[in-house]
């Protein structure tokens, strides 16, 4: 007996709820659904990466205390200014520092860039993050800078490990993924 | 023909010597040398091995183990801070106060380490507390 069905193709696939160790060792790869995880906005309000469902993320993990890291915080200003779109959101997370210490740095400097408290605690968090779960995320990214574009749908289009010299080239590249998620996203 | 063995002995232990110092230095870009100032008071040399980049401005979260309870706590001062740049040629010395613990066997240091001009991590070295008696 045949049996009729509608095959609806699933543009968004909700974002795991835990992540399983195997995932977290091996890092988030492009083309792998961003996990969720939980973090703090400046005023203390909890997050997680799933409440930026159906908008592009570009992720940021930074510390002021890395050298790397401050020389392309200007960079990633200008690429911010330049990219101006409230269907992107930019979230610059601290790693391994107070986020206090991460604030100054940035106010003293000037920068705009919305920073948020990835709840690291201190500099001897290793695997300062936690899952929606409450669990402590041991997954590889001990190195900073690292940089993630997420797009709608939740997938990981875009990873930069270590710092760019020139982040205002992809502003054509965040663009394109723009459009991308927009032929994919209803 | 003893001396043609002598030599590739010696030319052996050397390469061993050698790789092991690498080794030593791909493991772990912190050098650490530790001796008591008093009861209660480690002295820590610290010095990059090779020319690593250990960031200053990360400063260094010093930790002590009680092995009777497997616990890792913070020595005082808990951040040793020293400005900005990289620990290069030089040495760092360090006062960490130690709670007058016998069961406290081991410290780590956990500080910045840049690899490359691009990236930076965090990581530990674990050492033992030299015995008290050879102060």
């Amino acid at each position: 007996m045949l049996t009729a069905c509608s095959v609806t193709p699933t543009v968004w696939q909700p974002y795991p709820k835990k992540l399983d160790y195997d995932t977290a060792k091996t890092g988030w790869k492009k083309g792998n659904l961003a996990p969720d995880f939980k973090f703090k906005t400046v005023d203390s309000n909890e997050k997680r990466l799933s409440d930026y469902e159906g908008k592009i993320v570009f992720l940021h993990f930074w510390g002021s205390w890395c050298k790397p890291c401050r020389r392309e915080i200007p960079q990633i200003e200008s690429l911010y200014k330049q990219i101006d779109n409230p269907d992107i959101e930019f979230i610059l997370l601290n790693m391994n520092e107070e986020f206090e210490t991460s604030m100054a740095w940035m106010k003293k400097r000037g920068f705009d860039l919305p920073i948020f408290n990835s709840m690291s605690g201190g500099q001897s968090d290793k695997t300062p993050m936690t899952d929606v779960s409450g669990n402590r995320i041991p997954y590889a990214l001990e190195y900073v800078p690292k940089t993630f574009v997420i797009d709608r749908n939740g997938l990981i289009v875009f990873r930069q490990d270590g710092s760019k010299t020139n982040w205002t080239s992809y502003v054509e590249v965040i663009k394109n993924v723009i459009t991308e998620s927009e032929h994919q996203y209803p | 023909m003893l001396k043609l063995l002598t030599l590739t002995l010696l030319v052996t232990t050397l390469n061993q010597s050698v790789l092991a110092e690498m080794q030593n230095i791909e493991k772990e870009p912190l050098l650490v040398k530790t001796k008591w100032l008093n009861y209660d008071k480690l002295q820590l040399k610290l010095q990059a091995s090779n020319q690593a980049k250990i960031s200053l401005e990360s400063g260094f979260l010093i930790e002590a183990l009680d092995k009777s309870e497997i616990i890792w706590s913070p020595v005082l001062p808990h951040k040793f801070k020293f400005g900005k740049g990289y620990l290069m040629s030089e040495k760092v010395i360090l006062e960490a106060k130690l709670p007058d613990n016998p069961y406290n066997t081991g410290l780590r240091i956990t500080y910045g380490y840049c690899p490359s001009e691009d990236m930076c991590k965090y990581q530990s070295v674990d050492l033992l507390i030299p015995p008290k008696q050879e102060i």
